[in-house]
């Protein structure tokens, strides 16, 4: 490609340009013509490069490298995501453990207070009807004996005459 | 000659293009020079862009098969090496902790070589520094505008293959270079970018 052929390139992406501008876009077109030069010039100074076949082995070789890579960093991933979700996973275990083993051992500890609260109550309800009665109470507590010794009499005599 | 086979292949028929192929040290020895020198000036790298020419040819001697001549043989391969610069930049980006290459070209050699003996060597001087100032800016220019840049000025080809090239319409391809160009010319000082 040649400079004209550059600046008519750069030309033609600013269209509507004075003079000025235009010859802005040579200086510019002449720049970009060293640019190519350049680097055309560095690409050529490479060595002779070795033959296809070698060329396609080096490449092949690079690949298959690259998926080792690849499979071994998917390794490492998976092997460090393992030990940290086990990191992670075995204090929150201790912890359930602990936990579970505080809730065992406060519901025995309820249970235990609940069956000293029964036991204190049953206490008091013994204790309460074992209260000897009131003396103004007391003919009516005589009247209640008398009719369970009466009921305990008739029904004996009943069963006396049942069996005669 | 590149050109010359280029422009022979160019005429080709698809028969003739996929029979092309089978010759496959041709092929390389004809197209080499031109995917190393687009990669070389995408990457500013010798060595991957070495490396990478090697790969461009090893894909397309695999995928041989797949190339039904739908575009010229020049514009399969340089698709494969647009698309390896690219996944190159990506795994780049990934493996950001990877130190700066050592390969990498300095910008200073680029611009140690000027075409045409100058008369002074202010005019040298100027030359060089240009040169050096687009190098820069074209290393920084976003991917797209990079290759469209280097497709056009470097690999002197038309708008419409670099659109078959890309992918993109022609004035997509348009509009990138218009932006690289504004900004390699606001780098050698003559205009805004």
């Amino acid at each position: 490609m040649t400079k004209e052929t550059t600046t008519r390139q750069v030309q033609e992406m600013y269209p509507e340009s004075d003079a000025a501008t235009k010859r802005d876009l040579e200086g510019l077109a002449n720049s970009i013509s060293q640019f190519r030069a350049a680097v055309r010039h560095i690409a050529e100074q490479q060595a002779e490069p070795a033959s296809v076949a070698w060329q396609l082995d080096q490449a092949r070789q690079r690949r298959r490298s690259a998926q080792r890579r690849t499979m071994l960093q998917w390794a490492v991933a998976t092997v460090a995501a393992t030990v940290l979700c086990v990191t992670m996973l075995v204090p929150a275990v201790g912890s359930y453990r602990h936990h579970a083993a505080q809730l065992q051992a406060q519901r025995q500890e309820q249970l235990l207070k609940q069956r000293e609260a029964d036991t204190a109550l049953l206490d008091q309800v013994t204790s309460e009807l074992s209260v000897t009665v009131p003396d103004s109470m007391q003919p009516l507590e005589e009247l209640d004996s008398d009719y369970t010794n009466n009921q305990t009499s008739i029904g004996k005599t009943e069963k006396t005459n049942g069996r005669n | 000659m590149e050109q010359i086979a280029t422009s022979e292949l160019t005429h080709l028929a698809r028969e003739q293009a996929v029979l092309d192929l089978a010759d496959f040290d041709e092929v390389v020895r004809l197209y080499r020079p031109r995917v190393f020198r687009f990669l070389l000036a995408s990457l500013r790298d010798r060595d991957v862009a070495e490396n990478l020419t090697q790969d461009c040819f090893l894909k397309a001697y695999m995928g041989r098969a797949h190339f039904r001549g739908d575009s010229s043989l020049s514009t399969w391969l340089m698709k494969i090496a647009m698309n390896l610069v690219r996944d190159h930049l990506r795994s780049k980006r990934l493996r950001f902790w990877t130190k700066t290459r050592e390969t990498a070209l300095d910008p200073v050699d680029v611009s140690d070589w000027v075409p045409d003996g100058r008369s002074s060597p202010e005019a040298e001087f100027i030359a060089r520094t240009q040169v050096k100032s687009i190098w820069e800016t074209v290393n920084q220019l976003p991917p797209k505008q990079r290759s469209v840049f280097v497709l056009r000025f470097v690999e002197e080809m038309e708008l419409k293959e670099i659109a078959e090239m890309t992918g993109m319409n022609p004035s997509t391809v348009k509009t990138h270079l218009y932006r690289a160009l504004a900004a390699v010319r606001a780098s050698v000082g003559g205009g805004k970018a």
